[in-house]
């Protein structure tokens, strides 16, 4: 008896749950079927008892006249996938690193990196008048491999280890995104005037996106990698299998559920950012989200074309959700770790 | 023989294509961009497809969202990074983007098409400092909605009438505009007097500009409305900026529940939707009454109320006039077009800019559903048969009539025109929903917005925000 009333009460409280969580969704797809007078004139809720629904919206958006649609979502896709994909790959890489390699970074060699860049930066560019790309280039190489040799030098100081490495990725995600996304469309201006236009291409967007995910994708492998038995991967060094064979073959494939759920959780925040778009798109690869937002005019919330936007963005993304989900569940999944 | 053919055909493709395109602009790409459609949008995109045939010249409408234009504008422009051949804007960014800016050609400041436009955008809104940087490409302004089934009905006439000692008729005044809003306040019939916008980043602050324009905009103290053209010393704390303040206040009495909540988007479906008895609102609310709302072919437009009484800063009283002076505000004041100087097609981007603000083309845009482009010509006010398609006969006359009465007023007041305005206007809806709330005073709410804008135009430059003022409202360099 104790245990039906429980029962009862959990069921209950997971439907209030569901409610909750649905509502909103239903919210957005019937307001998209309403004409506006039903939007402003008190809040509706049934199609064909509260309003007449009409697909007014719908047709005012794919029509185009409120911005091109099939344009952005094309870019979307295509950014999203590759910068995911490319965020995962090399997050898995650098993940893979932190979990089995031991890091020692002086902290002199890290300061000596910092100085050797940013002093060099102002000495090229300040006085040598050489263009912002070209000095950059020039200084990060130039202090990257004087911090390699300063790391191993016996200085004294503290050391930082692998925690700290994994910190520091992800503590790129903790400031504010118009810090970095001002900066790179600075660079990427500069980057253009040299002659490599990255402002509203690809490539550009591609590699702020894979810099974007990465941080994600690093620390969330690192915990899905640290769960592969270091036994397996031993027994494959004893049959003289190589380190790069064993990530691919043998790890990757074994931590897939992780690479899945990674990818997801880096193509959901990919999918839906807005700063880095804006600053770094004009026209031709404008994606989703600045058209979303561009719903709301100098003409006030017009809430039906708002959600006609809002679905058309989910969509994509819950048909990928599926996909992978039925991925993680699937026996694709036979060599993962039960 | 074929060589002959091959070459008489040759030659009639050229000649074709010298007589088609004109000037050629053969191979150009202009990149042209805006808020997101269909408003503005959508007039481009319409213009571009007249201007690709006659010049053979190819235009990308680029969309942004409106509340990312200014940065998206400014950091592209202020970065030369090419990016825009032309942009639309609005006036009161007219100040920070005009250093980055091309001035409009000479040619185009001349003749019929030039003259055609209404003095109080070629004149003093397409001007920066002496010279002309943007091309009104539609004309803004609040005025009044009223609603012809209730004005017009002789029961409802009379007892305004019988109630109010005076005939039931457009307000001119907002005492008689609040007369009416109270008259016509009938919660429980589900009729409210009126619909003002209270929201913060609802666009509140331009309907609180209309009521304060009639008490502040001075006949004989030009440029005097927002700050002292002589010190630059913020008056929004003066005794008419109270008043206006006080009203504006006193109208959430007679306005739906919720109003406070209320931004310009959902006033115009309430007066649309016959919920309440009038509004004042751009020309949306007209148009959504006349083509989807449920008082279709009672709408009626007038120039918004005025006062007989304003407030003189220079001797520091209220000046009564005889008459009722009208100062109708040039609220948000029409969407710009401008080119800015860091494009690679200056020429071809002003001769765009040419086509959308030519009368043909912006004769059909006023008339186009959602075009978000409203009258600013002479010639626009002149072909009621145009507007069949939007307006019945009447609603067109009164549309025209209001809007022409309103630029034609002698006291027009121009919004605010600054470098910093978002700085300027953030601050005011800070404390302008505090003191809506409820939470402060009024005159407390406006102290605090007068000490934040002089500690703005400190912060700014005194003597440089003071040059742009009265650039900005048409006044000589001190």
């Amino acid at each position: 008896m104790e245990n039906r009333t429980l029962r009862g009460l959990g069921l209950g409280l997971c439907l209030i749950w569901l409610f909750f969580s649905f509502f909103p969704l239903y919210w957005v797809f019937v307001t998209a079927f309403k004409p506006p007078l039903a939007v402003s004139q008190g809040a509706t809720y049934i199609p064909f008892i509260d309003f007449r629904p009409t697909l007014q919206a719908f047709r005012d958006a794919l029509s185009g006249i409120r911005g091109d649609f099939f344009g952005p979502i094309a870019s979307s896709v295509m950014i999203s996938l590759v910068a995911t994909a490319l965020s995962v790959f090399l997050g898995s890489m650098a993940a893979y690193a932190l979990v089995r390699f031991q890091f020692r970074i002086r902290l002199l060699s890290g300061l000596t990196f910092g100085i050797i860049s940013i002093g060099g930066f102002v000495l090229l560019n300040g006085t040598f008048d050489i263009t912002v790309p070209y000095a950059l280039l020039i200084v990060l190489v130039l202090a990257l491999v004087a911090s390699i040799y300063v790391n191993r030098l016996p200085l004294p100081g503290p050391v930082l280890g692998n925690n700290d490495v994994t910190f520091w990725f992800v503590s790129q995600r903790m400031f504010p995104p118009i810090v970095s996304a001002f900066a790179l469309f600075l660079l990427y201006a500069e980057v253009g005037r040299a002659g490599l236009p990255l402002l509203d291409s690809f490539l550009g967007m591609v590699l702020a996106y894979t810099a974007f995910g990465l941080p994600f994708a690093v620390w969330l492998m690192r915990d899905f990698l640290s769960t592969v038995p270091v036994e397996v991967e031993e027994a494959a060094q004893v049959d003289n299998i190589g380190r790069i064979r064993i990530f691919f073959q043998i790890v990757l494939p074994m931590s897939l559920p992780g690479l899945l759920a990674t990818s997801m959780i880096v193509l959901a925040f990919i999918w839906n950012e807005f700063l880095f778009a804006l600053l770094l798109t004009t026209g031709d690869w404008q994606t989703l989200p600045i058209l979303i937002a561009g719903q709301n005019s100098s003409r006030g919330d017009e809430w039906w074309a708002i959600s006609v936007a809002a679905l058309i963005a989910i969509v994509p993304m819950v048909i990928v959700a599926a996909i992978l989900g039925r991925m993680m569940r699937s026996g694709l999944l036979s060599g993962s770790i039960k | 023989m074929k060589k002959l053919l091959l070459t008489t055909v040759a030659f009639g493709a050229m000649t074709g294509a010298a007589i088609a395109c004109e000037p050629d602009y053969t191979g150009v790409t202009l990149n042209v961009s805006t808020q997101n459609g269909p408003a503005i949008a959508s007039a481009l995109a319409a213009a571009a497809v007249s201007w690709e045939e006659r010049t053979c010249g190819t235009v990308n409408v680029i969309e942004f969202p409106f509340g990312e234009l200014y940065p998206k504008f400014l950091t592209a422009m202020s970065q030369q990074t090419g990016d825009f051949d032309a942009i639309g804007f609005v006036p009161a960014w007219l100040p920070d983007f005009a250093p980055f800016l091309s001035t409009m050609p000479a040619a185009l400041q001349e003749g019929s098409n030039w003259e055609d436009i209404h003095p109080v955008y070629r004149e003093r809104l397409m001007v920066w400092n002496g010279e002309v940087k943007s091309a009104t490409m539609d004309g803004d302004m609040h005025m009044l909605n009223l609603r012809a089934d209730l004005l017009n009905d002789p029961d409802e006439q009379a007892a305004f009438e019988a109630e109010y000692g005076y005939p039931l008729a457009s307000p001119v005044t907002w005492a008689q505009y609040y007369d009416q809003a109270a008259f016509f306040h009938r919660p429980n019939d589900g009729l409210f007097g009126t619909a003002e916008a209270y929201r913060r980043g609802g666009q509140q602050f331009w309907y609180f500009f209309s009521h304060a324009a009639s008490y502040t905009n001075h006949p004989d103290n030009p440029g005097s409305m927002f700050f002292d053209p002589e010190t630059m010393e913020a008056q929004i704390n003066n005794p008419g900026w109270l008043r206006a303040l006080e009203e504006y206040k006193r109208g959430l009495d007679y306005n739906p529940p919720g109003a406070l909540n209320n931004g310009s988007g959902d006033v115009r479906p309430l007066y649309a939707g016959g919920t309440v008895a009038m509004n004042y609102d751009w020309a949306d609310s007209g148009d959504l009454g006349s083509t989807e709302g449920a008082i279709e072919g009672h709408v009626l437009l007038f120039i918004v109320p005025g006062s007989t009484e304003i407030w003189n800063h220079v001797s520091d009283q209220w000046d009564s006039f005889d008459e009722v002076v009208h100062s109708p505000f040039l609220a948000f004041g029409g969407w710009q077009l401008a080119v800015p100087a860091d494009s690679e097609n200056p020429e071809a981007a002003w001769d765009f800019v040419a086509e959308v603000i030519s009368p043909e083309v912006s004769g059909s845009a006023i008339v186009t559903a959602n075009s978000g482009v409203n009258p600013y010509r002479f010639s626009h006010y002149e072909n009621l048969e145009n507007w069949s398609s939007v307006f019945s006969e009447e609603e067109a006359a009164s549309y025209l009539g209001a809007q022409r009465a309103s630029l034609d007023a002698p006291n027009v007041a121009l919004d605010l025109r600054l470098p910093g305005f978002f700085s300027y206007t953030e601050v005011l809806e800070i404390e302008l929903s505090k003191a809506l709330a409820g939470e402060v005073e009024p005159q407390a709410a406006l102290d605090a917005i007068a000490e934040e804008w002089d500690a703005l135009t400190e912060e700014f430059g005194r003597d440089s925000q003071l040059a742009a003022y009265r650039a900005s409202v048409g006044l000589p360099p001190m």
